[in-house]
């Protein structure tokens, strides 16, 4: 590749309040309407993305991905709207991405499968190595950089699906369903991994387990059918709730008491 | 960076393997196989047109394979559902595409070029006939292979299912089989000229026309850009338009391709022209055999020394190209002359082996000198009494009845024993006549080979031309 410029824009002081800011969004998924009509504003830290299923979450990070284009509303990420293709370009540099459906090439190895991906996000030459075998580390891929992806077993598959989102140190993370299949040791190393990007980076984490949320999430962003039920900490998800609502947990509580508030308010 | 992931695609795509299976499956086949490349003076490893044209005869096999391989490779995105990850991603996906063609297109070049190699080194010890007219032949084979490879690719990413490669495969080899190079095909010229294939050289003294390397080159460039194409842009409207480099590149190639065989692959003038000894009577072989002129000249003198008893005795000894058996009968015959053709399927089969001086000697003294008249029956094809006058004649020129006739000439020994006992018995009587009336007889069969008309056996056992 040849050396990129590094555009003012990235070198300058954010002139972005917020990461992601959505106004009035509208998300259609094939003929259905998935989310309508969503005001949004997150900024860096860990924000959970829950939800029942159905209620638009993967539609919501696809869009946010710049997979999906909204069929209406506003989308800012970093205060740019992902409209035109050169800058749309410039976008998805600084966006990390794990699909929910994660799809890889089986006959890759680890490194060389982070590395590819490197290559499709236009990360400068010199970058890349270092940045590939950090990102291998993180998730505790290291001992296993150079099997093939099809002689891993599912979690760890999931974990070199995490390595290629952060490769590129992504302003913007989306991890869709990112804890599937990881063991519980996995799911707490995950966890303090989320801590560690959310210190600098907007990290999206959509799940519907609600312990996972309120133990690595500072920021809890609840949608049902289309429509954002509840943002706040995870502090207010549990104080939400109350004895008598569904659940083992403050925090379950809490999704179930304001899930059922939402739907009752309609 | 791209020089990094273009090794990764190098080692983990199909390329290595499409590479190796293409070379292989060449291998294979003229190694393995005995064919019309082994044959005449435009054997595969006879000469460096040769091997570029008979390299491009086997892509019959191996271009459908490679079709079929690029429409596997093609499906990958889909089979590995890794459309949404980079559909998120920022780099164009015609790089993605490119880099992915472009490890399989160097594997592929890498296979043509070890093959020419491997032939490369057996023809340059067997011809002293040295000009650039395989270059353009063996540019456009990997051209066309590198353009089946991309365009499978396309169809492969187009419809990505498990049936489209066998399906493509299947279609690739029925578009080989429809433009296969006959001279009766009804498929006319300019579209048999689309096939990659080409029908293998004949004789070493014919050539591919520039007109012919052009046509297909606009043609496979079409296809390849079409086969690029499809496999990056989106839409159902751009991956219709998509076709247009194709319908482009039969257009132009419709108007550059000839029309008749004889234009596509004409002669080559420096392959005929002759290469002569004069330290002695004359010697002449065509510039395409200008290594066996020492060979052939050495017999040649012997020769014409033991036709030298005839009245009106050749003088000279010239090799003629081999335009194929059924010219022969067409040919200017002059009388001071020994033709020869080295490759003129009665006793001098092509082949290194059979080239001694004795036996080339023998060969020349056949028919008192003479080519046959007729395309000559194949050995054990029964007996032939046209052959039957030449042998005897060759057999009395060149040991005067010393040896039975067939002694010097095993691949007429096959043709069974009733022919070897009829040859002798014929030469016994020959031999019972007076001197002049021998010699006189022996003249007559060369005047017969000369013009073609009476009956040499005729000649030769009655003196005269009827039986």
């Amino acid at each position: 590749m040849a050396a990129r410029v590094v555009g003012a824009g990235e070198t300058a002081p954010a002139k972005y309040a917020w990461e992601i800011q959505a106004r009035g969004l509208r998300l259609r998924a094939g003929r259905r309407t998935a989310v309508r009509g969503v005001d949004l504003t997150l900024g860096r830290g860990v924000h959970g993305l829950l939800g029942p299923n159905g209620a638009g979450k993967t539609t919501l990070i696809r869009a946010l991905a710049t997979v999906l284009r909204p069929a209406a509303g506003e989308l800012e990420l970093f205060g740019e709207r992902p409209r035109e293709r050169a800058g749309l370009r410039g976008l998805r540099r600084r966006i990390g991405y794990l699909p929910q459906n994660f799809g890889f090439y089986r006959r890759f190895t680890v490194r060389e499968f982070v590395e590819y991906m490197a290559w499709l996000k236009e990360m400068p030459k010199g970058e890349v190595p270092g940045a590939v075998q950090r990102a291998i580390d993180r998730v505790g891929l290291a001992d296993r950089a150079d099997e093939k992806l099809k002689a891993l077993s599912g979690g760890m598959v999931r974990r070199a699906g995490i390595a290629q989102a952060i490769v590129n140190d992504p302003g913007i993370l989306l991890l869709d369903e990112p804890t599937a299949g990881l063991d519980p040791a996995q799911r707490m190393r995950f966890r303090e991994l989320l801590r560690e990007l959310g210190s600098d980076t907007c990290v999206v984490v959509s799940t519907h387990l609600v312990e996972d949320v309120a133990t690595a999430c500072g920021a809890v962003v609840l949608i049902d059918e289309g429509r954002l039920a509840f943002q706040g900490s995870p502090a207010d998800l549990a104080a939400a709730g109350t004895e008598t609502d569904l659940g083992d947990s403050p925090s379950e509580r809490g999704y179930s008491a304001l899930l059922a508030r939402h739907r009752e308010a309609k | 960076m791209t020089g990094r992931v273009l090794h990764i695609e190098l080692r983990r795509s199909i390329a290595s393997w499409l590479g190796a299976i293409f070379l292989v499956l060449t291998l294979g086949l003229c190694y393995g196989l005995t064919g019309p490349w082994g044959k005449g003076s435009g054997a595969w490893l006879a000469q460096w047109a040769s091997l570029a044209q008979w390299q491009r005869y086997f892509l019959d096999f191996t271009w459908p394979a490679v079709f079929a391989l690029g429409a596997w490779q093609g499906s990958r995105q889909r089979r590995s559902t890794m459309d949404e990850l980079l559909s998120a991603t920022p780099r164009p996906a015609w790089q993605r595409a490119a880099v992915l063609a472009g490890a399989a297109a160097i594997t592929l070049t890498l296979a043509s070029l070890v093959f020419f190699a491997i032939g490369a080194v057996q023809v340059a010890r067997s011809t002293g006939y040295f000009t650039l007219g395989w270059l353009p032949t063996l540019l456009v084979g990997i051209l066309a292979v590198a353009a089946g490879v991309v365009a499978g690719m396309g169809i492969g990413h187009l419809l990505p299912y498990l049936v489209t490669p066998p399906l493509v495969g299947v279609l690739g080899f029925g578009l080989m089989i429809a433009a296969q190079w006959t001279p009766s095909s009804p498929v006319p010229v300019r579209v048999q000229l689309f096939s990659p294939v080409l029908p293998g050289a004949a004789t070493a003294f014919v050539t591919v026309a520039g007109s012919v390397h052009i046509g297909q080159a606009l043609l496979f460039a079409g296809l390849a850009a079409s086969g690029f194409l499809v496999s990056v842009v989106r839409g159902v409207r751009a991956r219709i338009a998509s076709v247009l480099p194709l319908a482009l590149g039969v257009a132009l190639a419709l108007a550059v391709l000839p029309g008749r065989p004889a234009t596509a692959y004409p002669a080559d003038p420096g392959a005929v022209a002759l290469v002569c000894d004069d330290h002695g009577p004359r010697v002449c072989v065509t510039r395409a055999h200008q290594n066996l002129l020492a060979t052939l000249a050495g017999p040649g003198r012997q020769a014409l020394a033991r036709l030298a008893v005839l009245p009106g005795a050749p003088t000279t000894v010239i090799e003629i190209p081999d335009s194929g058996s059924q010219y022969v009968s067409l040919l200017p015959r002059p009388g001071d002359t020994v033709q020869v053709d080295l490759n003129d399927h009665e006793t001098r089969y092509w082949g290194f082996s059979r080239l001694d001086p004795a036996t080339l000697e023998w060969s020349m003294l056949l028919g008192a000198g003479t080519e046959p008249c007729a395309t000559v029956l194949p050995p054990g094809a029964g007996p032939d009494a046209d052959l039957l006058a030449r042998v005897i004649a060759a057999s009395w020129l060149f040991d005067g009845g010393a040896r039975p006739v067939l002694a010097d000439d095993p691949a007429l020994a096959s043709r069974g024993p009733g022919f070897a006992q009829e040859a002798d018995a014929a030469e016994v009587a020959l031999l019972s006549l007076p001197r002049p009336e021998q010699v006189r007889r022996v003249a007559a069969v060369r005047q017969a080979g000369l013009t073609c008309q009476g009956d040499p056996l005729a000649l030769l056992t009655r003196g005269s031309a009827f039986r």
